[in-house]
């Protein structure tokens, strides 16, 4: 059987990474924690998903546009983790939304990593059969496989008609109106919205690492200050520090180890 | 400064712009200059301030040290390939703080070897 090299990628890179055959993912969480990338997630005005850069090796920074949707932004997380695992030779690259000619051949193989990376094909028929049992898709079902794979409706609809679970009519009747359904049927509407009003979100040792250069006298206070404020972590210097000692927890109380 | 160093540094500044695939209109908007005063410093006819270099080199993703040392010509540090027209002005804020916060995080992770 033939397999895109992209394809066979995010297969090869599930593995690696431990991920059972038929589990979504928590990209940023894979990226963050297990691959070491830092990802700074904010507002873009122009017609862009989002970058990576990356400095020397082990200096590695995907941004993500905050103003598409959550599930836009888990499909450009592991878009721009293809570029920064396989395009070794490139340094930094901005993908532009939506442009599939032959000059963007990357950005396609970046997408189909992406798509399979976070929902395989034999994931996505399993999750399938397990829901439908063979009976014909309906939105429903739809809505439930992509909050599932957490990936955008888009992304869903192109992949189950690649998969040949619904027809291109089909498709077309299914693409309206998603939040309101979804909404009915009882889900947290979050992946199909943009994360604007959150501000700038970042996920990364930065903070951690100048507090500990800082603690073993490596920088100055200053230098640490100096460092916090280029990085936008204002907030640790001058947030509001109440309520940081976060909600009482019985859990303790009420189990002992 | 001699009018040969000015002429050298403006000489790298005129060429990080031009990899960093930005006009002179960008990127004076950028860094709150006019146009006319970036293209005296990229011709080497004005003395450029510490603070406008280093915001310049963060943008660019060169240190601030390359355009003040002769030394040999190098890719940049940091580099990001764009067309300009994806671009608005205020991504190129964003492009610019992530350019820092790469260069801030990769010196910091030096650091913590040593």
């Amino acid at each position: 059987m033939y397999m895109d090299l992209p394809v066979l990628r995010a297969l090869e890179a599930r593995n690696e990474l431990g991920i059972g055959q038929y589990d979504s993912i928590d990209i940023f969480k894979i990226l963050r924690d297990r691959e070491n990338i830092s990802i700074i997630i904010t507002k873009m005005t122009g017609n862009i998903s989002g970058f990576f850069m990356r400095k020397d090796d082990d200096t590695k920074l995907i941004v993500i546009n905050s103003s598409k949707s959550l599930g836009h932004q888990y499909f450009t997380a592991a878009h721009e983790f293809y570029h920064i695992k396989y395009d070794v030779g490139m340094s930094g690259r901005i993908c532009p939304i939506n442009k599939y000619d032959e000059e963007y051949q990357n950005e396609r193989d970046a997408n189909m990593f992406a798509s399979h990376f976070l929902m395989p094909d034999t994931a996505l028929s399993y999750m399938i059969q397990k829901r439908t049992s063979g009976k014909k898709l309906n939105i429903n079902d739809v809505i439930f496989l992509e909050n599932y794979f957490q990936v955008s409706h888009k992304v869903m609809l192109i992949r189950l008609k690649n998969l040949g679970a619904i027809s291109d009519t089909e498709a077309q009747k299914m693409e309206k109106g998603i939040i309101k359904k979804a909404m009915i049927l009882g889900y947290n509407t979050d992946l199909y919205k943009n994360t604007e009003d959150k501000g700038t979100i970042i996920f990364s040792d930065y903070a951690e690492l100048a507090k500990d250069l800082f603690d073993n006298q490596k920088i100055s206070y200053g230098k640490y200050e100096e460092l916090l404020i280029d990085g936008g972590y204002e907030n640790i210097l001058f947030g509001d520090n109440e309520n940081l000692e976060g909600a009482k927890d019985d859990f303790e109380d009420s189990y002992r180890f | 400064m001699s009018a040969q160093i000015l002429k050298d540094m403006g000489r790298r500044l005129k060429e990080a712009r031009k990899k960093a695939g930005l006009t002179q209109e960008q990127v004076s908007k950028l860094v709150a200059i006019n146009k006319v005063q970036l293209s005296y410093y990229e011709n080497g006819t004005r003395e450029i301030n510490i603070t406008l270099l280093e915001k310049l080199a963060n943008l660019y993703g060169y240190s601030v040290k390359y355009f003040i040392e002769n030394g040999p010509e190098m890719e940049p540090d940091v580099q990001i390939a764009f067309r300009a027209e994806e671009l608005c002005d205020e991504d190129l804020e964003v492009v610019s703080f992530a350019k820092t916060f790469l260069k801030n995080l990769s010196e910091m992770r030096t650091l913590q070897r040593m």
